[in-house]
């Protein structure tokens, strides 16, 4: 059996690759690409843990991140096709008419 | 007694009335005057009918017409009655009130026909009126508190009547601000009588008196003193502002910038004699001593000594007048500091009535040369006013303290206390002083009558007349009573002493009524008849030019200089007083102000703005910076709880 912390660690690697890709991309849906990244690794060391301890209880929760997921990608495309139809682009970086 | 407590409040409330009436429905001048003075002379009216009544009251009764209207004030402890105390003292002060200030409403008829606000003036004569009332029927300190800074409004408002003039605006505020100084004095003496005796009434702390502040010591500046003494220095200190004392009496000279009718009112029947009253309605505390009572003697003295040398070296018809109030309040004070109460009222009264006299029949010659006020501009006018030159030369001899007229029996009475002794002993080296100061007195006042009456007119640029009835019978009626005032208290008889015994018995603070002192009254009698046969030989013979130097001058020299200049008394206050004051006042303006407050306020605003700026910058609508700070965070707090687990 494959020991847990490897997942655990693979977990980790996926998470510090999103948020790279979150902090470093300027598109907006590689960005998004990034988040589910690490919504993906925190789901599988939701797994992992569950698979440790056998209990079920992680793998209840991965289903509710998968759904939350979805949900927010929905919101967000369609954010980003609102956004996308008024700037004409998907650059984040020129999306800052929030500044103080 | 029910008869009283109707009629006590009606007589406040009649010139109050008069004020309310004249504000809101007359606009007439000669109208307002008749409503104004039958105000008051109803006033006199009913006060003559409630005096009757408490006269008639039994001995001991006299002092006990004491009656409260509602509850004014309640907090805590305190309670103060909006209540009034009709006894001998109060009914005596009343009469002169409303008698006296009567007839000045009266002859304010006259004389103010000319001028623009006549309304106006005649509402303030009123207020003044019902506030001195006030003053003097009150039964507890507050209300007379209350009273008492009515009539310093009063005579602000009324002294700067004429207010397109800048002296009489300074002279207005000057008042205001003397006075105020000896309020605060009046003030904490009021504020200590509570705290000592838990009541603000009169009858709750005068019998009490003796038996509360007995041997009870307070810290003072210098040391340990006698609580009484403490509250009758203070109280002291209310007198000097109200009556016109060193230190403070530079006010009242220039109080004259009022109308003339005015400065009588304030000079004669009210405001300046509220000092001498405080002292005598108090006396049960300034009983109790010695210090302060010997200090209120020695100022009063000094006072009238002084005010009466300055007297001598003016020129202006009224601020001869006025030295010569402040001179005869001395008078009154130094009686009322030696313990000879009913001769400071005695004189009080007939001074009331002989100055009220004098300063109207000025007027009245005011009024007939157009607004000439310079002796010097005068002579010669007993031909043309004979009812005013008259009048006037009755005033004098009352003021000079010649016999049969008023003021020799109530100077005298005074003059006799300083050497037979009151309650604290006798006062030979004051005697003396005040004999010198009534030799004075009848000096100037001959001077003035023979510059203004004597001779030929000096200056023609106008046409002396007659003043009309309206003012001249009210200065018949006061030369009548200046005449025969002293028969009141007249030696042997001495109705005024029997008639104030029982205020002054319920304290135990009652004394013999003086003997008549044959020797003394001799002397001030051939001393006043000597200065006046001087001043004629000095002013009277001779015819002078239009160009008139002061005799004197060529005399005295420096000193003639010191009368002219009131003793560089207000030079020295505006050196002392007045101009560290304003520089204070400058720095703090100019200075303290702008760099200190300000600074403060906006620096605080300066520095929220700041950290707004800093913040603002942070805000830079990057998506991407907020995550890295969001990450920040996260691994901050992280890093502290996995810090805590390991620890």
């Amino acid at each position: 059996m494959v020991p847990t912390s490897y997942y655990v660690m693979l977990s980790a690697i996926l998470f510090t690759i999103g948020v790279i890709g979150v902090l470093t991309r300027r598109n907006a849906l590689v960005v998004f690409m990034s988040v589910e990244l690490m919504l993906n690794s925190a789901n599988l060391a939701l797994v992992a843990f569950s698979r440790q301890w056998g209990h079920v209880d992680g793998q209840i929760l991965t289903f509710f991140v998968i759904t939350v997921a979805a949900a927010e990608v929905a919101v967000g495309l369609a954010l980003l096709v609102g956004i996308f139809r008024t700037k004409r682009t998907t650059n984040v970086d020129e999306v800052n008419t929030m500044r103080g | 007694m029910e008869l009283i407590q109707t009629l006590v409040p009606l007589i406040i409330v009649l010139p109050l009335l008069g004020a309310l009436v004249n504000t809101f429905a007359i606009r007439d001048g000669r109208r307002a005057g008749i409503i104004a003075s039958a105000a008051v002379l109803l006033g006199f009216v009913l006060a003559l009918v409630a005096t009757a009544t408490l006269a008639g009251l039994p001995h001991e009764e006299q002092t006990h017409v004491d009656f409260t209207l509602w509850q004014w004030i309640e907090a805590g402890r305190l309670r103060v009655p909006f209540g009034f105390l009709f006894d001998p003292l109060s009914a005596v002060m009343v009469l002169l009130i409303t008698g006296v200030g009567g007839l000045i409403h009266v002859f304010s008829i006259g004389y103010m026909a000319h001028d623009p606000r006549p309304v106006r003036y005649f509402v303030y004569m009123n207020l003044f009126v019902t506030a001195m009332l006030l003053l003097v029927l009150a039964n507890n300190y507050l209300l007379l508190f209350l009273g008492w800074e009515g009539v310093g409004l009063c005579s602000y408002l009324l002294i700067g009547h004429s207010f397109e003039r800048s002296e009489a605006r300074y002279a207005s505020m000057k008042a205001f601000v003397v006075n105020r100084m000896g309020d605060f004095g009046l003030m904490l003496a009021i504020l200590a009588l509570f705290q000592r005796f838990g009541s603000l009434n009169f009858g709750a702390i005068f019998p009490r008196a003796a038996e509360v502040l007995a041997g009870q010591q307070t810290q003072w500046i210098f040391g340990p003193v006698a609580v009484s003494s403490a509250i009758a220095f203070l109280m002291l200190i209310g007198v000097t502002g109200k009556s016109a004392q060193i230190p403070l009496w530079v006010w009242l000279p220039d109080a004259m910038a009022g109308p003339t009718p005015a400065s009588a009112l304030i000079h004669a029947a009210t405001m300046v004699t509220s000092g001498v009253y405080l002292i005598v309605r108090s006396h049960a505390i300034f009983a109790l001593t010695a210090p302060v009572s010997n200090l209120t003697a020695i100022i009063g003295v000094l006072t009238a000594f002084v005010a009466a040398s300055i007297a001598i070296g003016q020129y202006d018809i009224k601020r001869v007048l006025a030295f010569s109030t402040v001179s005869q309040l001395g008078f009154m004070v130094a009686a009322a500091g030696m313990g000879a109460y009913t001769a400071a009222m005695f004189h009080l009264l007939t001074h009331g009535v002989f100055k009220a006299l004098l300063f109207l029949a000025a007027g009245s010659v005011i009024h007939g040369t157009h607004e000439t006020q310079d002796m010097r501009r005068m002579g010669g006018l007993r031909n043309a006013m004979p009812q005013t030159f008259r009048t006037y030369i009755i005033g004098t001899l009352a003021l000079a303290g010649i016999p049969i007229f008023a003021g020799f029996f109530s100077k005298d009475e005074i003059i006799g206390a300083a050497f037979h002794g009151g309650r604290f002993g006798t006062y030979p080296t004051l005697g003396v002083l005040l004999i010198i100061t009534a030799a004075l007195t009848a000096f100037y006042m001959g001077r003035q009558v023979f510059l203004i009456f004597w001779g030929e007119q000096r200056d023609h640029s106008y046409h002396p007349h007659e003043s009309e009835p309206i003012m001249t019978v009210p200065l018949w009626i006061l030369a009548v009573g200046a005449t025969l005032a002293g028969m009141i208290n007249f030696p042997g008889l001495h109705f005024l002493d029997h008639f104030l015994e029982p205020v002054f018995e319920a304290t135990g603070a009652v004394q013999e009524p003086p003997e008549f002192d044959f020797l003394l009254a001799t002397i001030t009698v051939v001393l006043a008849l000597g200065a006046i046969w001087v001043a004629y030989q000095v002013y009277g013979k001779r015819q002078w030019k239009k160009t008139f130097r002061d005799p004197l001058e060529r005399v005295l020299g420096v000193f003639f200089e010191g009368f002219e200049q009131r003793w560089y008394a207000d030079d020295v206050y505006e050196s002392v007083v007045v101009r560290p004051f304003k520089a204070t006042a400058r720095f703090l303006a100019r200075i303290l102000d702008p760099l200190g407050i300000d600074g403060l306020v906006n620096g605080a605003a300066r520095l929220v703005g700041l950290g707004g700026q800093g913040l603002r910058e942070a805000q830079t609508g990057y998506v991407r910076s907020y995550t890295l700070v969001f990450l920040i965070g996260v691994l901050a707090v992280i890093g502290y709880f996995g810090f805590m687990t390991v620890r």
